[in-house]
């Protein structure tokens, strides 16, 4: 009993230093120049918020408004085998797709149900294969307005891309046949 | 006579004295929104914050206004980096940005009579990763420097 009560008075002693200390240390850290303290005299709150919108990104060969041309120069006969295509851009086609939030399900679909023209001869867009990587499934397009290429809830980066190729298993009339395939990404 | 006059002279003046304000802040929220603009980089919409301080109805010798974050910017738990939220003003106040449990000095100048008018247009960088509102409240704050 001796003991704590010992203790006890010890720990008060103890304790009556500290408001000593305390104002020493506050001296200590206080600045020398006391003019840089003010006055408050007025107050006004602000209110600030912070909008970030749902977003889809996505971005097929170049960035910008360029539009890449993806060419194939066949000057094999048919049915001997696949011609690959050589973009004007980078090579394979850089595919990327993203949202916010980043974690929404995206699909990215294709519309290629204008075949290719010249003279008013065509080549269907089944003649048009890719192969993906980095995430990106490779297949042939089918000639509909809006099939799906890829579906995902993570984002499509770096290493994405496709190398697009065309069968040539069709006799075309000669002729440099253009069309365009446009690609969507959506969230449901 | 005149024992009424002064009176009725400060009943009169009351009402005046009472709308009289050292500090004006215009408007009392802002809301700034982030676009994507493209894969890595975020756009920020502006944000005006308008600024007045009546330097007559001041003491002392120059004025001080600051800023304090005193309610922090969050959505579900989440908080948007205070450092993030910046502003650009032509002088007596200063370009800078909010700094998590600081105040950040906005602008001083001399306590002369004059009425002190500025803008802060203010912006929000970094990253967002997912679509949410974050609500925070920041304190303007009026100092007289002896």
């Amino acid at each position: 009993m001796r003991k704590s009560a010992r203790t006890r008075i010890r720990v008060l002693a103890r304790c009556r230093r500290v408001p000593a200390l305390g104002l020493l240390a506050c001296l200590l850290a206080c600045p020398v120049d006391l003019s840089a303290q003010g006055r408050v005299v007025a107050q006004e709150p602000l209110d600030i918020v912070i909008l970030a919108a749902s977003h889809l990104n996505l971005r097929i060969g170049t960035s910008g408004s360029t539009i890449d041309v993806v060419s194939f120069t066949v000057n094999q006969l048919p049915g001997t085998g696949a011609v690959a295509g050589v973009s004007s851009g980078a090579d394979p086609v850089p595919v990327r797709a993203s949202s916010t939030p980043s974690g929404a399900t995206k699909i990215l679909t294709a519309n290629s149900s204008t075949p290719l023209t010249s003279a008013g001869n065509t080549i269907p867009f089944t003649q048009i294969s890719w192969t993906g990587a980095g995430g990106v499934p490779s297949g042939t397009f089918t000639g509909s307005p809006s099939q799906q290429i890829w579906t995902g809830t993570q984002s499509l980066g770096a290493g994405a891309a496709m190398s697009f190729s065309y069968a040539n298993t069709v006799y075309v009339s000669p002729g440099t046949y253009t069309g365009r395939v446009t690609y969507t990404l959506s969230s449901p | 006579m005149m024992r009424w006059i002064a009176p009725i002279l400060c009943l009169c003046l009351i009402p005046f004295a009472a709308d009289a304000k050292q500090l004006e802040v215009f408007p009392s929220a802002i809301t700034l929104e982030l676009k994507p603009t493209d894969f890595d980089q975020v756009e920020s919409t502006q944000g005006f914050l308008q600024i007045r301080i009546d330097t007559r109805l001041l003491r002392g010798s120059r004025w001080r206004v600051s800023l304090e974050l005193v309610l922090p910017l969050e959505s579900a738990g989440r908080t948007f980096k205070a450092q993030a939220l910046s502003w650009t003003a032509q002088p007596p106040f200063v370009s800078r940005n909010l700094l998590p449990n600081q105040r950040v000095i906005v602008g001083e100048g001399p306590i002369d009579g004059r009425t002190v008018e500025g803008r802060l247009v203010w912006r929000a960088g970094g990253g967002i990763p997912s679509a949410e509102q974050f609500r925070g409240r920041v304190m303007v704050i009026l100092e007289e420097l002896p």
